[in-house]
């Protein structure tokens, strides 16, 4: 993984410095709050319901055992003994206090760590493949170009009061494991002609009031112009970006109103008239920066193992996570597992110091003391051996982190919701947890398969409901909180946004109108290999609707109409 | 009262100097952009001797016509407002202006350092507590950057730093008057 040099270290240490002389300055009157929220924000700090909280990047999702250490010991002296793992690799302390900050900056600077850009109106947190550099998908690693990227954008004076947030998502790999079309701008490395390699890429992708699947900007940039490339591409969002309302303020609202063609018209223009000789990436740095990616070095493991399959075979339970939470690496004998923090009943994507501490221990002894965190909210080891796994098993089971259901119905994404955020309308937490419960048989889990459901508890879509295969969206309704339900989104390759299926439900509703629309689905699907998906996909709202609204789906139904409708047919 | 801060040359070479008290108008003469382009237009050359302001909304097209202008006031509604900045960008980088850039307005002590890196090199500032802290040497940055920008350049990692870019610096200031 990447190593800061003596210039990375002066960087973040300095910028910690900037930010404690920015603290006092506000404590003691100079700076307005007006004049010291972009400042803050900028830094990770926002203000919640209940005080600050701190959004820690992890760039691209890479973090090592001394990192998860550090992030252990914040949560415990200056939180309240856990973190919350976000949807773009980032974690979230929520009780710390603005006079403790710079001290938590300089703790993470320690540790190669900062929260630039974790927020504010600038250019966020890059994310990318949580599989980047072992996955066997791999054309190339995003990573290089991911810190790239990184170094590029943090304090770039030229981009730091855009319009509003600018989020870019890069991956490498045949299959998308990072929402890239989701993203303000999403990059893709792809294969050229005569074999070299550049990037699609992608632009006005979003979440959010209004959701866009991003459009493809340029099909192939060589790779040395990525940087001055993306330069045009910020400073015409910077000069053109509505700046009139906060709601059409992001880059896809400009690139709709503009068209693509139009908007890449003006890019190229743009292109065309910036020295892109001095702002692209030079060589000398992409070879410096190219060996901290290399593979730690893996030692020759025999690719089949008799032992993980007879454990398997006797062991219902391991045999599960190795089906659910594994996945072959670029190298035999070694698998890739996830972490999933979604243990029916907690929280998702939340981790204790004592699990943090306890994946970095997991993490040093079986994957080379680096682990990664994905946009689901779990965590990813990266190079387990195949034959260390059922030790590996038995130490997440001990340490209460040995849930099986990556990617099932249960691998619930949600935002904190109305029980942290003053953005939301309703609780997104409770309900996550509500449905986990429902469905946490892992056999009828294993029977549903496949499928991604998002919980968001505002129309600011942190939670991505926009893109699950089943969303969840909290709104007001009359003062009290209600959920949307939204069918068919996916976040991958085939990127779409979910369709919303009808009127809302009252929360302690939805466990039975997520049951309702799954039994829908086992009962109609073609076969056991049709995806929740694909069917989707195939039948559209229709049967999903009849089921949850009756013959009445013209009308708002009332509560208990649903009920009966539901739970009675 | 208001402070007008400079900072040197473009390059940053000079050490930065306060002049205290000094007004915008008080150095040179200073025309709305439709009075200064009509100026442009009338044959007199009278232009090149005339600073011209202009809001952070100027299209790109004006942009191109300025670099006659000894001196340009970009007026900023709102510190938030980063357009600014794309200006400062284009006038130095793309259209290679090496007159005086100043910033006027919602100017405040956090953003001074990256409007320098970004071309300006004349603050108008009417913040007390900014002025004050300016007064006191006080001038908040971050000592290292990832960006290789021309102008007020910091502490770079060498292997960002380009070759071709400080040739083309040192020929903008040959070009500076």
């Amino acid at each position: 993984m990447y190593r800061y040099d003596d210039f990375d270290h002066e960087f973040v240490r300095s910028r910690a410095a900037q930010f404690r002389d920015q603290v006092s300055r506000r404590l003691s009157g100079d700076l307005t709050e007006d004049q010291f929220r972009p400042l803050r924000l900028q830094n990770g700090l926002y203000l919640q319901l209940h005080g600050y909280m701190l959004r820690v990047a992890i760039p691209y999702g890479v973090v090592s055992s001394s990192q998860l250490r550090a992030l252990a010991d914040i949560a415990r002296r200056y939180d309240r003994g856990y973190g919350h793992f976000t949807t773009r690799q980032n974690i979230q302390f929520n009780w710390v206090t603005l006079t403790d900050t710079p001290d938590i900056l300089d703790r993470l600077a320690e540790v190669e760590m900062h929260a630039v850009q974790t927020s504010g109106n600038c250019i966020r947190n890059v994310t990318s493949d949580p599989l980047a550099g072992v996955a066997a998908d791999e054309i190339e690693d995003p990573r290089i170009w991911a810190e790239a990227l990184r170094q590029w954008s943090s304090v770039h004076p030229e981009f730091l009061f855009l319009p509003r947030k600018f989020k870019i998502a890069i991956t490498g790999a045949a299959e998308d494991r990072a929402a890239i079309l989701f993203h303000d701008i999403g990059l893709r490395i792809v294969k050229g002609k005569g074999g070299a390699t550049g990037f699609a890429v992608y632009v006005g992708g979003g979440q959010g009031r209004t959701p866009y699947v991003a459009q493809l900007l340029r099909g192939f940039l060589e790779r040395r112009h990525l940087l001055s490339y993306l330069e045009a591409v910020m400073r015409v969002y910077n000069l053109h970006g509505r700046r009139d309302n906060l709601y059409k303020a992001r880059i896809k609202i400009l690139v709709n109103a503009l068209g693509i063609d139009e908007f890449a018209r003006q890019v190229e223009a743009e292109w065309q008239s910036i020295d892109r000789e001095a702002l692209d990436l030079p060589d000398a740095e992409v070879e410096r920066i190219t060996p901290h990616f290399a593979l730690p070095p893996l030692l020759r493991r025999p690719a089949t193992d008799g032992a993980i399959a007879r454990r398997r075979a006797r062991d219902a339970d391991f045999d599960r996570f190795v089906r659910n939470n594994t996945a072959p690496h670029r190298i035999p004998g070694y698998r890739i597992v996830t972490v999933a923090l979604k243990t029916p009943g907690q929280v998702p994507g939340d981790a204790t110091a004592d699990q943090m501490d306890a994946l970095a221990d997991i993490a040093e002894r079986y994957s080379h003391a680096e682990a990664r965190v994905t946009y689901v909210q779990n965590i990813v080891l990266p190079h387990v051996a195949l034959a260390d796994l059922a030790d590996l098993y038995d130490r997440l089971v001990a340490d209460g982190l040995a849930s099986a259901n990556a990617g099932l119905i249960t691998d619930i994404i949600a935002c904190p919701g109305l029980d942290y955020c003053n953005l939301a309308n309703a609780r997104a937490i409770p309900v996550a947890q509500a449905i986990a419960r429902r469905f946490d048989d892992p056999d009828r889990a294993a029977e549903i398969g496949a499928l991604r459901l998002n919980i968001s508890g505002c129309i600011n879509a942190c939670g991505h409901h926009h893109s699950g295969n089943i969303g969840i969206l909290g709104v007001d309704k009359k003062g009290t909180e209600h959920y949307q339900i939204t069918l068919g989104g996916s976040p991958g390759d085939d990127a779409e946004v979910g369709t919303i299926v009808g009127p809302s439900f009252a929360a302690e509703d939805v466990p039975d109108a997520i049951e309702a629309i799954i039994a829908t689905y086992l009962e109609q699907r073609d076969s056991a290999g049709e995806s929740f998906l694909e069917f989707y996909r195939r039948v559209g709202t229709g049967p999903f609707k009849a089921r949850l609204y009756g013959s009445r789906s013209d009308n708002a139904p009332t509560r208990s109409r649903v009920l009966e409708t539901t739970i009675g047919g | 009262m208001t402070l007008l801060f400079r900072t040197g040359t473009i390059a940053g070479a000079r050490p930065r100097s306060l002049d205290a008290g000094s007004q915008t108008n008080a150095s040179r003469a200073v025309l709305p952009l439709a009075e200064w382009l009509a100026r442009a237009e009338d044959g007199s050359g009278a232009h090149e001797t005339t600073g011209v302001v202009i809001d952070a909304d100027t299209k790109p097209a004006d942009l191109a016509t300025l670099s006659d202008a000894p001196l340009i006031v970009v007026r900023l509604a709102k510190f938030t407002d980063g357009r600014a900045y794309s200006i400062a960008r284009i006038m130095r980088e793309t259209h290679g202006y090496t007159g005086e850039l100043r910033v006027t307005g919602d100017v405040l002590l956090d953003q001074i350092a990256l409007l320098q890196r970004a071309g300006f090199d004349s603050f108008e500032i009417a913040h007390l507590p900014t002025i004050d802290a300016l007064a006191r040497g006080h001038l908040p940055s971050i000592a290292s950057c990832y960006q290789d920008l021309p102008h007020m350049p910091p502490a770079i990692r060498p292997t960002l730093r380009r070759a071709a870019r400080s040739a083309t610096a040192n020929h903008s200031n040959e070009r500076r008057p």
